[in-house]
């Protein structure tokens, strides 16, 4: 695929319907690299969470041709009054979608629904500090590094850093 | 007191009443994540049906409960197996007396020793000086600065990341 065309995303909710595809997703080695998740998941699992999304969860699908290529989710803090105005925000693109624009339109739907209609003014994730594609991504919409959190998960045999990071909304 | 001066033992669904009373504190609240006003009840429920995988310690001085910790594992995490995070809090009355001491080398022992915690990690105002001066003492780092993390007293606060890796983790 070239770039000389802008690929266009269609963004929606995830619905429990869309597990299979979320699950596709989630299983790429680059993925699982990318991420917190395991080899080999269990398509059960995955029919559970999206069957009953925790409270507070918002999870967002970005989809061509009406096939999901990448998710996103965005985790509020409705049971913590004094962590209201923060999220964690979650995302992953399918293997054979990355590096085509797909997160681009996650974050940028993400950052709509989260500054100007679930009024939240901070934005939290943590990041392998090695995957760098998505670091520059989430530096393009505003979150810095607000520190290195040593050997915070296992990845492939040994311990990883991941960089805590964070979006303030311009006020 | 000494740390030694202190009984440490599982907090159990009986203790409520007394964990109640130590957020009553305006500086436990202050410290916490907590609001005024606890609901006795709230924590008479979180009490009797804690979380998966949280071991919950008391502070006890004579037969009074004066403090409390929390150790939360990832049971549902993996590759997060080696990682617990810790909460704290000590009764206003009691504070600057070596209870948190206690807690924590109670905590340490069990979290490391038994549970196989490789990594501890923990959030604290950055302004909350005897604290942080506390997870210093017992190796903690900072890892990262957290901006308006939480809303205390009517404005957005600052925390600390902070983390104590077990030496065999160390780098």
């Amino acid at each position: 695929m070239t770039n000389t065309e802008p690929i266009d995303y269609a963004i929606r909710r995830a619905e429990p319907a869309d597990y299979q595809a979320v699950m596709r997703v989630m299983e790429g080695p680059k993925a699982i690299w990318g991420t917190l998740q395991l080899p080999y998941p269990s398509a059960e699992m995955w029919r559970k969470r999206l069957a009953e999304p925790l409270d507070g969860y918002y999870g967002l699908l970005a989809c061509v041709a009406g096939e999901v290529v990448g998710e996103l989710g965005l985790l509020t803090n409705p049971a913590r009054p004094r962590r209201r105005h923060a999220a964690t925000l979650f995302m992953c693109v399918r293997d054979d979608w990355q590096g085509k624009g797909a997160g681009t339109a996650l974050m940028q739907a993400a950052c709509d629904l989260a500054d100007r209609w679930l009024n939240l003014t901070r934005l939290e994730l943590e990041v392998f500090t090695d995957n760098e594609p998505a670091v520059r991504l989430y530096k393009k919409f505003g979150f810095a590094v607000e520190g290195t959190l040593s050997c915070y998960a296992y990845r492939a045999g040994r311990y990883a850093d991941v960089y805590a990071m964070a979006r303030l909304r311009k006020e | 007191m000494a740390a030694t001066d202190f009984k440490i033992r599982r907090l159990e669904p009986q203790d409520y009443e007394a964990v109640y009373q130590i957020f009553c504190g305006p500086r436990a609240v202050w410290g916490t994540l907590q609001v005024p006003y606890p609901s006795a009840e709230g924590w008479r429920k979180r009490l009797a049906e804690p979380p998966e995988g949280s071991y919950m310690l008391a502070a006890l001085a004579g037969d009074e409960l004066v403090g409390q910790l929390g150790i939360e594992t990832s049971p549902r995490g993996p590759r997060r197996r080696h990682a617990a995070r810790l909460g704290m809090a000590v009764r206003d009355d009691w504070q600057g007396k070596g209870v948190g001491s206690a807690l924590m080398q109670a905590a340490i022992d069990m979290a490391e020793q038994w549970l196989n915690v490789a990594r501890l990690e923990l959030e604290v105002y950055t302004d909350n000086e005897s604290a942080v001066h506390l997870y210093k003492k017992f190796g903690f780092v900072v890892e990262a600065t957290l901006v308006a993390y939480a809303f205390r007293a009517g404005r957005y606060v600052d925390t600390y990341a902070m983390a104590r890796l077990r030496s065999d983790l160390v780098r």
